[in-house]
Formats: structure tokens, sequence, C-alpha cells
């Protein structure tokens, strides 16, 4: 992953979001060990403080849990959080969307739930 | 504390370089010195090396003043412009030197990256082209591994090639010894980066220190169609707000660390980040600049 | 925090002295070529001069080493300028130390030279005999035998010092660049002519063969120490302006 600073993104945000691809695709296991922040740090040329700041915003998140003395490891429930909130991200942004649609386009609150509903009802 | 500045004034003749620089750096980290030409970077460095003497205020360097303190200055180095070696040593012979000076001098090291770089070790150091004497002076300010390294525009005159592997390996060489190096430029292409502080000098005086990452994150770019952007603008601090192309502006506006910017969908805006560099510049922009900063902050309230 | 050094000032002074012998070796360079210059001037016995006043005409050739002498002399007038200079200072800032670990290196450095000189000159002007010899002229031993070498020796090191501490006093004042240091030289060199110094320097010599030359040297001593203090405390605040 080239890591773009031009980008709107920060980069220990690149970085997290990197490590979570590993995850999803399978790069990373389960209870297997991640980069440490100076082999991030080295490789993207950062400060490992940048690189252990996304490390540390993921471990927050319960996708990496820490081994004294050992590094970052892979939780098990890695792939559920990161899918969860993926899809929630992803859903949520697309409900916006609509709202924001349905606001130019003059629909009241009911009928966009009304709308929502329909489609929902007709897909069962 | 490792470096304490504490309302350093230095004058030369009439003119003041700096203007009561209060800093305190410590940690082993390496910390972004910024500023345009002129806002006193050289100079802090130069006072804390003890090359030079404050006009007033208080130094501390590990402890002791470092103007004429040899524990100070055989644990700092200083890298700039102006470094000079013994003129009748070759190259070989001032890593000699080097070596003898500074304990923790890895002469190796030194070696190996001047005939990486093709810098052939018989020359003289006054021979040398100005980028390959920046490029052998970084490479003796790496090799040193002083607990207080301090690199003064180091970049300067190097070839693109160069000056990447030159940070890669100061990079490297950090992790492996962790010191504080202070890395100073007002182009930053390259380093900005490896900073995990940034210190901003305007003017002889500090204007922000702090993480490079929340610093950065502070700023971001708006653009799209005029009114848009001056809608938006409105509303938030701006350092610098131009037209691009008729009917459309770009701004670099300030924002709260955490929050995400709220625009309208369908508005035509776009938020990119803000490069160290650009961020420093328009804190620092001469007309406007931080004084309308300060006037927007107060207005607003 | 990475480990800290925990320098000796001994140590310092002794890099100090090392980076001027083999860092700066164009001052003891210099020191050589002009002492192998005055030797040959010896040599060829080119400081001859004649006087005629209409009646009686003398011609002396002068097989002495004043010119050896005479350009020991000189060196001790300018080379401590350049040690002294800013190029210098900005140079050693590199490395660790004080600037009075600095002065003290460079002092000791300075007299060991000119001990050095001194002792070469005295052996040149002793050797200065046998070039008479070998050009066939007749002898003239000077008065005093070893006693006069001795004093030769002494007083050449006291007005050596006297004249390296006075211009180390001076660039550490000025704080002289390197170009400065040269120009000077050219300007001293223009101005005193080798030859005219050389006539100047007899009166050193018959001086050194009368007077108390124990007395000289410790008068000499006492000014140089007082002058190389002078300029250590001139210079504990000198820096390099970018």
């Amino acid at each position: 992953m080239p890591i773009n600073p031009e980008s709107g993104t920060p980069i220990y945000l690149q970085i997290a979001d990197w490590i979570e691809d590993g995850i999803l695709t399978g790069l990373f296991q389960e209870d297997e060990k991640v980069f440490s922040q100076y082999q991030l740090a080295e490789q993207y040329r950062i400060n490992p403080a940048t690189a252990a700041k996304g490390l540390s915003m993921l471990a927050d998140q319960g996708i990496l849990y820490k081994k004294r003395g050992l590094g970052m490891f892979v939780s098990p429930d890695a792939r559920k959080i990161i899918f969860t909130r993926r899809w929630n991200g992803v859903l949520q942004e697309k409900v916006r969307d609509a709202i924001t649609e349905a606001r130019l386009l003059g629909l009241t609150e009911v009928e966009l739930i009304t709308m929502i509903r329909e489609e929902m009802g007709g897909e069962k | 504390m490792e470096v304490t500045f504490q309302q350093v004034v230095r004058q030369y003749g009439k003119t003041e370089a700096l203007s009561g620089l209060t800093l305190n750096l410590d940690g082993d980290k390496i910390i972004g010195i910024l500023g345009r030409n002129g806002a006193g970077k050289s100079t802090a460095l130069q006072i804390a090396a003890g090359h030079l003497k404050p006009s007033g205020g208080k130094v501390s360097i590990f402890g002791e003043n470092p103007f004429n303190s040899l524990f100070a200055s055989a644990n700092t180095l200083l890298v700039h412009e102006g470094m000079s070696f013994p003129p009748a040593l070759r190259l070989n012979a001032i890593l000699g030197e080097m070596e003898r000076a500074y304990p923790s001098f890895d002469k190796k090291l030194a070696r190996s990256l001047l005939e990486h770089f093709g810098i052939p070790d018989n020359a003289f150091h006054i021979q040398l082209s100005k980028g390959m004497k920046n490029t052998f002076n970084m490479v003796a300010g790496i090799a040193a591994r002083t607990p207080l390294t301090m690199f003064d525009e180091p970049l300067n005159g190097m070839d693109a090639g160069v000056r990447s592997d030159l940070l890669q390996v100061l990079l490297k060489d950090y992790i492996a010894r962790p010191r504080m190096i202070l890395l100073s430029g007002h182009q930053l292409e390259g380093m900005e980066d490896l900073f995990e502080e940034v210190v901003i000098l305007h003017q002889g005086r500090l204007l922000h220190h702090g993480n490079a990452d929340e610093f950065k994150e502070g700023f971001a770019r708006i653009s799209g169609p005029a009114s848009e952007v001056r809608r938006a603008a409105s509303k938030v601090q701006v350092l610098e707000l131009h037209e691009t192309l008729p009917g459309m502006a770009e701004a670099i506006i300030m924002v709260q660390p955490g929050t995400t910017l709220f625009m309208n969908e369908g508005s035509g805006l776009k938020s990119t980040s803000v490069s160290l560099g650009d961020a420093y510049v328009a804190m620092t922009r001469k007309k406007g600049g931080i004084d309308r900063v300060y006037a927007d902050a107060t207005d607003s309230r | 925090m990475s480990t800290l050094t925990q320098p000796t000032a001994g140590n310092a002074v002794i890099n100090q002295f090392m980076r001027n012998l083999f860092g700066r070796s164009g001052i003891l360079g210099s020191l050589l070529a002009l002492q192998v210059i005055g030797i040959a001037l010896s040599f060829f016995g080119g400081n001859g001069f004649g006087t005629s006043d209409g009646q009686i005409s003398i011609n002396v050739v002068d097989y002495s080493a004043n010119p050896v002498i005479g350009l020991t002399l000189l060196w001790a007038l300018i080379s401590p300028l350049y040690l002294s200079g800013r190029d210098s200072l900005q140079t050693d800032l590199t490395f660790p130390g004080s600037r009075t670990i600095r002065h003290t290196g460079n002092v000791l450095y300075l007299s060991a030279l000119v001990l050095a000189g001194s002792l070469v000159a005295t052996l040149a002007h002793m050797a200065s005999v046998l070039f008479t010899v070998i050009s066939d002229r007749p002898l003239i031993m000077p008065e005093g035998g070893t006693a006069h070498y001795a004093s030769l020796f002494a007083v050449l090191t006291g007005y050596c010092l006297l004249l390296a501490a006075l211009s180390y006093f001076a660039g550490t004042l000025f704080s002289v660049s390197r170009i400065a240091a040269f120009a000077l030289f050219a300007l001293v060199m223009i101005l005193l002519r080798v030859t005219a110094l050389n006539e100047l320097l007899a009166a050193i010599i018959r001086f050194a063969g009368e007077g108390p030359a124990s007395m000289i040297l410790l008068i000499c001593l006492l000014i140089s120490a007082f002058l190389f203090l002078a300029a250590m405390a001139a210079g504990s605040r000198q820096e390099v302006r970018a």
C-alpha cells in the first residue's frame, strides 16, 4: 500500500485501514502478529509514533491486542468488528445520501420511510 | 528536559533574530523546526549547539548552558551549511577525527554511506560540491549518534535520490538508536512524515509546538465554487482564501481536531488535507497571516 | 534519553592539539618550508651586502643562519593569526570542547612548534659555520662557543613565543579570516623584505651572545603568558556569525 500524504486521510488512519484490509483478505490471521510500529515506520518512511497511533487505534477498537514485550496480535473478533463497522459506515452513508436526495426533491420524512418500506417489502 | 529555551533573545547589531523564544523539548523524538527564512531557526539551533551566545534569556541543553560547555558540546552535534572540518584532512581522516571526538560515532556506517553516495573518501572537504558537502555533513551527523543531533536545512542542493536515501537512513538509524533529532527547514520535501513533533518559529518567537499528526489534522483545504467556499469559510478560521479559476476558489481553513467537516452534498465543495509545509506557510503568511487568524478568531467569538 | 557522554577536559585539549598537528598541517608545513628556504639562503650566502664611502669599500658575505632565524620569527608572527582566526574557530565548533579548551590546545601547540622551530634555527646557525668552510672562506668562530648557542636558543625561543602570543592575541581579538591572515603574511613579506629583516636580526644574535639570555627568556615567557591569557579572556565569548 502506498502512503498518500496528499489524500484527505491522516497517515495513521491509512496505516490502520491497510492493516484492516490485510485482516479481511486473510494476510493477517487470527492470533497472528502484525507488523510492529518500527517495521511500519521503516516501510512507509513515517515516524514510529505515527505508526504506533494507527496500531493503538486498532487496539482500542479490539481489532488488535497487545502481548507484553511481543507486539500486536490480531484478535479473534477482528474480522467481525471490522466487518460490522465498515458495513454500518457504508450503509449509513447511503442512507444519508438518500435523505439529501429526498430533501432536494422535496420529499417528506414519511414519504421517504414509506418508500424504504415498499422497497424492503418488495424484496421479501 | 533536554532542550530548554527561556525568553531567549538574540540580536545581530540592530536586527533581532530571536525575540523572546521559549521552548521545551524532551524525549528521543524526531522534531521538525519549521519557519520561513529569517524566522530564527538557524540562530536557535546555533545557540543550542553553543556556537552563539544569546543576548538575553536562558538556554539549557542537558542541564547545562551550552555556551562553552564541554559536556553539552560532547553530546550535541549541529549539522549546518557552515559546518567545517580541519582543512588538511581528507574525508577518511575526518571520519577518524569524528570517531575520536564522539565516542558513539560509527565510522563503518559513515564509510559505507559515503561509498553508497559515490563520495571518494580521499577527497578534501572543500573540494566537494555544495550537494556533496551537505551529503557528507549529514552522513557525519547521522553516524555521530549524539544524544542531540540537529540538522539545519540538511537537504539543500542534494539530488532527489540522495535526499530520499539519507532520510531513509536517518529513520532507520533513529529506530535502531533512538535519540533527539531536530530537523529544520523551510522546504520540507520528504521530511514531514518523519516528524513526531513540530515546532514553528515565526519572527523570532514560538508560534506553535505540538504533535505533528495533530497539527496536520488541524487544517483542511476546501475548494469549489467561490460562493460555496466563502459560505463554508465564514463559519471557520480561514488562513488563506484565493480564487483559482473564475468563479472557483480554494481556502485553507483550520478545523477542530477530531471533528469532521460538515459539508452539504451537491454544493460541489471538495475537502483535502493540507501538507505540513502548506499549513505552516499559510499560518505565517505575511499579509493577513497570523494576525488575521487572530482577528478572525476573536471576531467570531 | 540515550546515554550521555562524560568527556574530560584533558582529552579535549589533547584532541585540539592533535587536530592542529594533523588537521592544520599547513602551520607546521609552513614552518618547515620557511626554515628550509632559510637554510638554503644561508648556504648560498645570499645575504651579503657591500658598502662604500668612497675611500674604503667593505664587502661582507654573511654565512650565518640569519635567514633561518628571520623566517622563523616571521612564521611566529603570522601563523597564530591563522590558528586563532574565524575559520579555525568555525572548524573547532564541530568538535566537543569549549573556548578555553580550544585556546589551551592552541597555546600548547604553538609553544611546541616555537620550541621546535627555535631549536632547528639554532642548529642551522651552528651548521652555518660549516658553510663557510665549504665555500673556502676564512672561518670566524663566534665567541663563547656552546654558551653562545644556548643563549641563542633561549633568546630565540623567547622572542618567537612573544611574537606568537602577540599575534595570537591580535588574531583572537579581531577574529581575522583565513584570507586576511594570508594577506597579512604577504604584506609583512613585502614590507620587511627578507634581506632587510636579516640585518635587523644580526642585532638580536649579537645580543644573544652577550646579554643575560635567561633574563630575556624569562621576561618573554612572562609577557607571552600574559598575552595568551589575555587572548583566552578576549576569546571566551568568541563566535562565528553565519
